[in-house]
């Protein structure tokens, strides 16, 4: 009995230093991705810096309990009244300083008069080395049809899947 | 006489610093790999160094006749990705002496990414080794740099 | 004073920071991809070099490690005549052969314009399960002996331009009746070389022509080769061959799974030294095999492959020649120089599973 007592109490000593595991989503949304024209024909690449507000999704998530993070979800809108016509593909990827570029979403080829692009996101992509870090680049590569005198600009959404430990 | 000398010291600092971010740019620019099938834009994003396809010798798929696409990629949900502006060269850092390193190259003939070294033997030739695990177990490619046309 | 020098420190600063900043601009400006097209070497006289891979061509193995397994033969002996004595010819058997193959070919150099490569090898053959090997001198070397090639390699490749190529090959191998512990001496070394001139068409097709000074019949012969390495339009389907040792068709599932079909040629030729009865009469077993095959290769692990061969093992040549004042003699197609003794080897099934780094 009292042994049976001791390992329940070890077990749950061990459960509670392990935490729980939480499944949270991080949404980003419209986020501005530019590029300065002129711009020609083929890959042009558009850009945004983001700061990652961890607190957002729980205000006591820690990038170390971080155990995994996907793309869920990769929507790029545009205002342009063209839509994407003129794009043949968006790829879209993100880095950050001490983080390699990873590739996370594609479209291609895009269905005409689309104002929004849904993009597939990857199903193997762990985006957890990122997030743990204070901002990230965020990158989309448009293939452009033909050459562009103007900027481009796109508002990107997107949406995470955070797994993490909480103590 | 100090403060004149922590003058000079202070002004000479961001010279210095500006000369190291020209030597390191000299990365970038458009080189061919030396069997000549495609031509890669070498440019700086952040700190590092990335290298896309710009142009390809042979642009469609022979048996499909549409833009050649990352078919060969492990992850089946990014085989779409063109190739014409895919990123091979990633993440390199410029580690002084001519050479950038901690960078990764990827081929599309097989969808294998590769650790990989660059070093710059002149301002036009480039040796770029992909290997596995340790750098005797590789391969170096020799890349030129390219200019437009006289 | 110190104010105003302070204030010169901290804008200048400012303004080269500033500078540097400017450096690492968000955005990034797009040049004309389509004058691309425009573009040529800036230094003049630079070359391009052809590779020594087409598509999809089975990845070469820079470390190899794994186990070959044959099943029962029959061993038939003829009469075996020396100077003092005479052997009578008989039949045995064998419930099974095998052993580890393994080794390595590592690039050595490794450039545009050459490729050098350098490995080893090592193949052991135990032959078990003897029966009826009665008084026969070889049946009995094998049964308590076995079989083993130790050799070295190296290989290079030459691309003359972004279409022509050279390549050499030389093998240094000891092959003999010993085990690890008891290795033969250098002297019984045996030395194979090929040289091919060739043309790399496309991306798909590679052919080349040349000459070999090979044992893989299991003795010395000079003999014309052709390699052909060749992927159809399609991707699916090539052929691999350096003819005659070996030919394969290749069927592509994808990058990382590949299913050969086709045959072998393997041979050498084996000094017979720790067999108490025939080790002082300069003898070597000239063996050579053709093996029928299937062959599955599949990545298992980026970089690590699994192969597994299965098929049939045909005896090519199993016969013993005494080498005149321990001197090697060529025989080649025509030569008409008698065998010391005349071995046939039953044919059986056998398999082979290695694991395999290979190369970028």
């Amino acid at each position: 009995m009292k042994y049976s007592l001791f390992l329940s109490a070890l077990f749950l000593i061990f459960l509670s230093s392990c935490g729980t595991e939480i499944k949270k989503n991080y949404i980003i949304n419209d986020v501005k991705l530019f590029a300065e024209g002129p711009l020609f024909d083929g890959p042009n690449t558009l850009q945004a810096n983001y700061s990652l507000d961890l607190a957002s999704v729980d205000p006591a998530l820690v990038q170390e309990n971080i155990k995994s993070v996907k793309l869920v979800k990769a929507q790029i809108s545009t205002s342009d009244s063209l839509g994407f016509d003129r794009i043949r593909s968006l790829v879209f990827q993100a880095t950050s300083a001490d983080v390699g570029l990873q590739q996370l979403a594609v479209i291609n080829p895009i269905p005409k008069e689309l104002k929004t692009a849904i993009l597939t996101p990857s199903s193997i992509a762990d985006m957890k080395e990122l997030f743990r870090q204070k901002q990230i680049t965020l990158i989309l590569d448009a293939d452009l049809e033909g050459d562009l005198e103007e900027n481009l600009e796109y508002l990107g959404n997107f949406e995470f899947e955070i797994v993490y430990n909480q103590k | 006489m100090r403060n004149l000398l922590f003058l000079i010291s202070v002004l000479l600092v961001p010279v210095f610093g500006i000369s190291q971010d020209a030597e390191s740019d000299r990365l970038t620019g458009i080189w061919e790999p030396s069997n000549g099938k495609a031509r890669v834009k070498i440019e700086k994003i952040g700190a590092k160094y990335y290298g896309k396809i710009v142009w390809l010798k042979e642009p469609n798929d022979p048996t499909t006749n549409q833009p050649k696409v990352d078919k060969n990629n492990e992850d089946e949900s990014l085989r779409n990705t063109p190739l014409r502006g895919y990123r091979l060269l990633k993440d390199f850092v410029y580690k002084g002496k001519d050479e950038w390193s901690d960078g990764t190259i990827y081929d599309p003939e097989n969808g294998s990414t590769y650790k990989s070294n660059i070093k710059m033997k002149d301002a036009n030739t480039l040796e770029i080794r992909g290997y596995i695990g340790v750098e005797a177990l590789g391969r170096t490619d020799v890349w030129k740099r390219l200019e437009v046309k006289k | 004073m110190k104010l105003l020098l302070n204030l010169c420190i901290i804008f200048c600063a400012k303004v080269c920071f500033a500078q540097i900043d400017s450096l690492q601009t968000d955005t990034i400006k797009e040049e004309d991809f389509s004058m691309y097209e425009n573009f040529d070497f800036a230094d003049e006289g630079a070359k391009r070099f052809c590779t020594p891979k087409v598509f999809d061509l089975s990845p070469a193995k820079l470390i190899w490690f794994g186990y070959d397994h044959q099943g029962g033969f029959d061993l038939s002996s003829d009469t075996l005549i020396d100077s003092d004595r005479t052997w009578s010819p008989g039949n045995s058997s064998f419930k099974g052969a095998g052993g580890i193959r393994a080794g390595a070919n590592i690039p050595i150099v490794s450039r545009t314009n050459i490729v050098v490569q350098g490995g080893f090898n090592l193949w052991r053959i135990n032959y078990s399960g003897a029966k009826n090997i009665g008084v026969n001198p070889l049946a009995n070397t094998l049964s308590q002996n076995g079989l083993t090639t130790m050799g070295l390699m190296a290989t290079v490749f030459k691309p003359l331009n972004d279409r022509r190529f050279i390549i050499a090959q030389g093998n240094a191998d000891l092959n003999g009746d010993y085990q690890f512990n008891n290795i033969i001496p250098l002297q019984y070394a045996r030395y194979s070389a090929a040289a091919l001139y060739g043309i790399k068409t496309n991306d798909r097709k590679m052919i080349a022509f040349g000459i070999s000074r090979t044992y893989r019949v299991g003795e010395i012969n000079y003999i014309p080769i052709m390699l052909l390495n060749w992927t159809h339009i399609n991707r699916k389907w090539g052929v691999e061959m350096l003819a005659p040792a070996r030919a394969q068709i290749r069927r592509s599932f994808s990058p990382r799974k590949l299913l050969f079909f086709g045959y072998e040629l393997e041979g050498n030729s084996y000094r017979i030294l720790n067999n108490t009865e025939l080790g002082l009469r300069h003898y070597e077993l000239r063996r050579g095999e053709l093996r029928f095959r299937f062959i599955w290769e599949q990545s298992i692990y980026k970089f690590i492959w699994l192969s597994v061969q299965a098929g049939y093992r045909y005896d090519y040549a199993f016969d013993v020649d005494q080498f005149p004042n321990d001197k090697e003699f060529f025989r080649g197609f025509f030569g008409n120089q008698p065998y010391k003794m005349e071995n046939a080897l039953g044919g059986t099934w056998y398999s082979f599973v290695s694991l395999n780094l290979v190369s970028p």
